[in-house]
């Protein structure tokens, strides 16, 4: 049979592996349940025999036959007639020490001076007591050889032989029934391993199908994930892990699609300008310096733009950041300052209400870059104569940090994207402000990154509040990984 | 064609049903030397034979004697029956009884040992096509407390008889592993 590219062949499947081991096991268990109560029995029957005809008959007879000094045939007959008849599933025989039969109730003609050379016999004329016994074609065997002594001389042996063909008929029923049913047994568990075990298999074969599904593109791909087992689980799982793998390839679509129209439109601007300064032989200077500044705005802004890219990447690497203690006051404070001339550029009034007490674990880099993108924000969008309201709080083992301003505020709808790469609630405002549409991006990132919150919403009556949580720094949390 | 297989058929079942017939080994295929077994187990016999091949055919009984007189190999698990030092002092056969005359440490077997050492001498003997039976004498003296003086393989009984399922009559002896007298 020819397979196809990234097919199993049955022999080598999961089905046939549990298939396989599960019959094993199955018929390991069924081959001990139908020899282990056999042998019981057998080992029982046996222990009976011995009882019986070694304790039991075979003592009889020699301690009856234990009279005369020596052992002769008449004398050994008589004996045994009185001990009475001998049943015919038994056959007994006395020897003398030479090992001659004496006696031999199965052989009426016995020739006189026949030697018996078996070894239980032998062992019985050395002094031993025997009993072996066997189950053989459906009959048990039993053999018995003991000594004859009078007064500490061996003057003998007595061999006692008996066959049991209805304990044994009764084993072999025993024995044909526990078949019988172990083989109806396995019959049915075959059927049934074999339906489970394709069951189970069919479920993995669907999900390592939808894994070459999904690996091919397709990330809208989704196995039933029906049932409460563990390859219901994985089903879900898989699906979860697709959903997101869904989402994360929308986003990188939609990154580097914003990151392509946000780098593609100040190189157009650069190339406009460019060509008008080239193509007009007669402009005069002060167009041309014109121009020319403005073909520096745009590369200042490519610049920034790169630069936050750049570092929305580093921070997408997710490397390890050594953290530190950071008291935020003097942070905020130096954000202020730096923002001081936009402030007043703008004419935006920054208002700072500080606690002291407010440390966070942190990178003062770090923490600056939010401070600052929120507070710069803040003034950009602000109208003129407007304010800044920034207020650092301790509460609750939380630090807060409210950023407000007095500008054009966001609509409702669009609170919850504020945060996404290259979004703008006002493109043309945003551009003519100089932003990039990636500074509340980095806010959020960098903040998360800290283990800190961030939110927008608006603020009444107008602008926006932005406000960031973060822990309050515990002595010695610096240590714990 | 069809005659000429017709007689290759019949040719080969001559051959098998030559192979098939019984006959005694002594000169083609050895012999029986037959021991006393050193650890006899339930369920067995108290002598066991390892299988030799005859150089001199011309005197087989004399090749058996010594033989049997040196001895089994180690690896037989046999040992020998007869007291150190006997030697065979003469033997001479008369019709088919085999009279073997054997020294004085011979007489020190008694009972048991004395019936397997006998019974090893018959077995082996008894295989030859000229002997049915065997006789010992110690130095030209017969045992007296010997019941019986004259032993053949009939008179040994090596196996247990086990009953038939349908009930017949216990047979004394299973020649299966004696030889054919």
């Amino acid at each position: 049979m020819r397979l196809g590219i990234g097919e199993v062949p049955y022999w080598h499947s999961l089905q046939a592996q549990f298939t396989a081991a599960v019959v094993v096991i199955f018929a390991a268990v069924l081959i001990l349940l139908n020899n282990y109560p056999v042998l019981v029995y057998q080992d029982l029957v046996f222990q009976s025999k011995r009882t019986s005809l070694m304790q039991g008959q075979a003592s009889v007879i020699a301690s009856a036959l234990a009279g005369p000094e020596v052992l002769t045939a008449d004398g050994v007959s008589l004996v045994m007639e009185k001990l009475g008849g001998t049943e015919e599933t038994r056959r007994i025989m006395v020897t003398d020490p030479a090992g001659m039969v004496l006696y031999d109730s199965g052989q009426s003609e016995s020739q006189p001076g026949t030697y018996v050379l078996l070894s239980e016999v032998v062992a019985a004329l050395r002094g031993q007591d025997v009993f072996y016994s066997a189950f053989r074609e459906g009959t048990f065997h039993s053999w018995v050889a003991i000594p004859v002594v009078y007064r500490g001389v061996n003057i003998g042996a007595v061999c006692l032989y008996e066959y049991d063909v209805e304990q044994g008929a009764l084993l072999l029923g025993v024995q044909s029934n526990l078949r019988s049913i172990s083989i109806a047994t396995c019959i049915v568990a075959v059927l049934l391993i074999s339906f489970f075990s394709r069951r189970i298999t069919r479920r993995i074969g669907d999900l390592l199908k939808a894994v070459r599904t999904v690996r091919t593109g397709e990330y809208n791909h989704r196995v039933p994930d029906a049932g409460r087992d563990e390859l219901a689980l994985l089903a879900g799982e898989f699906n979860e892990l697709t959903g997101r793998l869904q989402v994360t390839e929308e986003v990188r679509r939609r990154f580097v699609s914003d990151a392509s129209h946000e780098l593609k439109t100040p190189l157009a601007s650069i190339r406009l300008l460019t060509d008008s300064i080239l193509q007009n032989d007669g402009m005069d200077f002060e167009t041309a310096m014109d121009f020319i500044s403005d073909i520096g705005t745009e590369a200042e802004r490519l610049t920034r733009i790169t630069e936050k890219l750049l570092n929305l990447t580093r921070m997408d690497s997710d490397e390890a950041v050594a953290q530190t203690p950071v008291a935020v006051a003097p942070v905020v404070e130096r954000v202020e300052h730096m923002l001081q001339s936009l402030s007043m550029a703008e004419d935006i009034t920054i208002h700072t209400v500080l606690a002291r007490d407010c440390v966070v674990l942190s990178t003062e880099d770090d923490l600056y870059q939010i401070i600052f993108n929120l507070i710069e924000n803040s003034i950009k969008y602000n109208f003129p104569g407007g304010a800044v309201f920034v207020t650092l709080t301790r509460n609750d083992g939380q630090v807060r940090l409210q950023v407000e301003d007095t500008g054009v505020g966001i609509p409702a709808e669009d609170l919850d994207k504020v945060f996404d790469r290259f979004y703008r609630v006002d493109k043309a405002r945003a551009r003519a402000a100089g932003g990039t549409g990636l500074g509340l991006s980095i806010v959020r990132d960098m903040v998360t990154r800290h283990g800190g919150t961030v939110t927008a919403r608006r603020r009444e009556p107008e602008g926006t509040c932005f406000e960031v949580s973060f822990p309050c720094y515990q002595a010695g949390e610096e240590d714990t990984p | 064609m069809r005659r000429r297989m017709l007689s290759a058929c019949c040719a080969a079942l001559l051959v098998l049903l030559c192979a098939c017939a019984p006959q005694k080994p002594e000169s083609q295929e050895g012999i029986d030397l037959y021991f006393a077994v050193n650890d006899p187990q339930p369920g067995g016999q108290a002598v066991g034979c390892e299988h030799r091949t005859l150089s001199n055919t011309a005197e087989p009984v004399e090749e058996l004697l010594l033989l049997l007189f040196s001895g089994p190999t180690e690896e037989s698990g046999l040992i020998p029956p007869f007291p150190n030092g006997v030697t065979v002092l003469s033997w001479r056969q008369e019709e088919g009884r085999l009279t073997v005359d054997l020294s004085e440490q011979y007489g020190d077997l008694s009972g048991i040992d004395l019936t397997i050492a006998n019974s090893c001498l018959t077995l082996t003997l008894c295989q030859l096509e000229s002997v049915d039976c065997v006789s010992v004498t110690v130095k030209g003296n017969t045992l007296f407390y010997q019941t019986t003086q004259q032993l053949d393989p009939d008179g040994l009984l090596l196996v247990w008889p086990e009953a038939s399922d349908d009930n017949e009559p216990l047979p004394t002896q299973e020649p299966s592993e004696t030889p054919n007298p």
